[in-house]
């Protein structure tokens, strides 16, 4: 099978479904459901694929092999959360993540 | 008007473009090992470069792209493939549809260019645009500035992956900046903090959906997450006002 056409058809829907709204709301009002997660909407995704990146880890190495992603992702919540400081937080967490990554038996 | 009048102050679009494809560096770093994995599957599944490659930009999304590159080294139904690439990029919808109802006073190619672009870290990017508070058009400059960057930085990770996919060392842990990073965005904003418990249940669903094969995990958990929240609005006061 050549991959061309599954390609193309695969690209024709990635391509549809970003363009899908464009058309449904380009006459009317965002409906009331969407209005009402709107805020919601940014948060709730970067929770979760923060928490698909740990959990990608604890499944191809196991809780205890996770465990420096999910101290370091623990580490940049709290540091964000008293400091307010983007790149603390950022920061925070690397820190956590190398020092428990090169450390034997971490 | 001489050509060598000084430019007092450039606009705010025109800044906001660089300023959106600054900010999306960080995520880019992050998202970069994951565009080099990408582009050591092509070459490393055997098939032709150019239909590997070209996913990057028909497809544009790095889950959906490493299913449907396994899926056509391991020779799937065109069927399956397609239906792994709709519940994979389902949630690129949700985010047009958040983001659309600020590009509606831009004409048509920007928009379409817009929808195209969209991703998750382009999303974030947006996202933080329209929530600083500095005007929808020069938001709308932000978010495509940083959406172009991407874009072009992704097609070039594939491209190096092609070339040197296996020459980067696994230890790096640059890969993790992309989610500290979203965790940041998360624990110093006020009013995501205020959403605690659908955030929570975001999480935990995704966690718990993350063994169950098709990429679903994040779709799961942005769902419930979503739902858990509106329920939440719709009940409370507020939200029925």
């Amino acid at each position: 099978m050549t991959a061309w056409p599954a390609v193309l058809a695969a690209g024709a829907l990635s391509v549809a479904l970003r363009l899908l709204p464009l058309i449904l709301l380009s006459t009317g009002p965002p409906p009331a459901w969407l209005r009402r997660v709107g805020a919601l909407i940014a948060p709730v995704v970067f929770a979760s694929l923060a928490s698909a990146a740990v959990a990608a880890a604890m499944v191809s190495r196991g809780v205890g092999g996770a465990a420096p992603e999910a101290l370091a992702a623990a580490t940049a919540l709290a540091i964000g959360r008293i400091s307010g400081r983007r790149w603390l937080s950022v920061s925070a967490g690397l820190v956590v993540l190398v020092g428990l990554t090169v450390t034997p038996g971490a | 008007m001489s050509i060598l009048t000084p430019t007092a102050v450039a606009p705010p679009r025109s800044r906001a473009y660089g300023d959106g494809a600054r900010a999306m560096l960080p995520l880019l770093i992050g998202a970069a090992p994951f565009g080099v994995v990408i582009g050591a599957t092509v070459a490393g599944s055997g098939m032709s470069v150019w239909p590997g490659w070209s996913t990057g930009w028909l497809v544009y999304g790095g889950s959906a792209q490493l299913a449907l590159l396994g899926g056509l080294a391991d020779r799937s139904s065109v069927w399956l493939l397609l239906l792994g690439v709709l519940l994979i990029n389902a949630r690129l919808t949700l985010y047009t549809a958040a983001l659309a109802e600020h590009w509606r006073a831009e004409r048509r190619w920007w928009r379409i260019l817009a929808a195209w672009l969209v991703v998750d870290p382009a999303f974030v990017i947006g996202a933080r645009g329209y929530a600083s508070g500095r005007g929808t058009r020069a938001a709308n400059a932000f978010y495509l500035g940083g959406a172009v960057v991407l874009w072009i930085g992704w097609q070039l990770c594939i491209v190096g992956g092609i070339v040197v996919g296996t020459a980067l060392p696994a230890s790096w842990p640059v890969g993790s900046i992309a989610p500290l990073y979203l965790i940041s965005l998360i624990a110093t904003d006020p009013d995501a903090v205020r959403q605690r418990r659908p955030l929570a249940i975001a999480a935990v669903v995704t966690a718990l959906f993350s063994v169950v094969p098709g990429h679903v995990a994040a779709a799961a958990g942005i769902a419930t997450g979503l739902a858990a929240g509106s329920i939440r609005r719709a009940a409370s006061p507020k939200g029925r006002s």
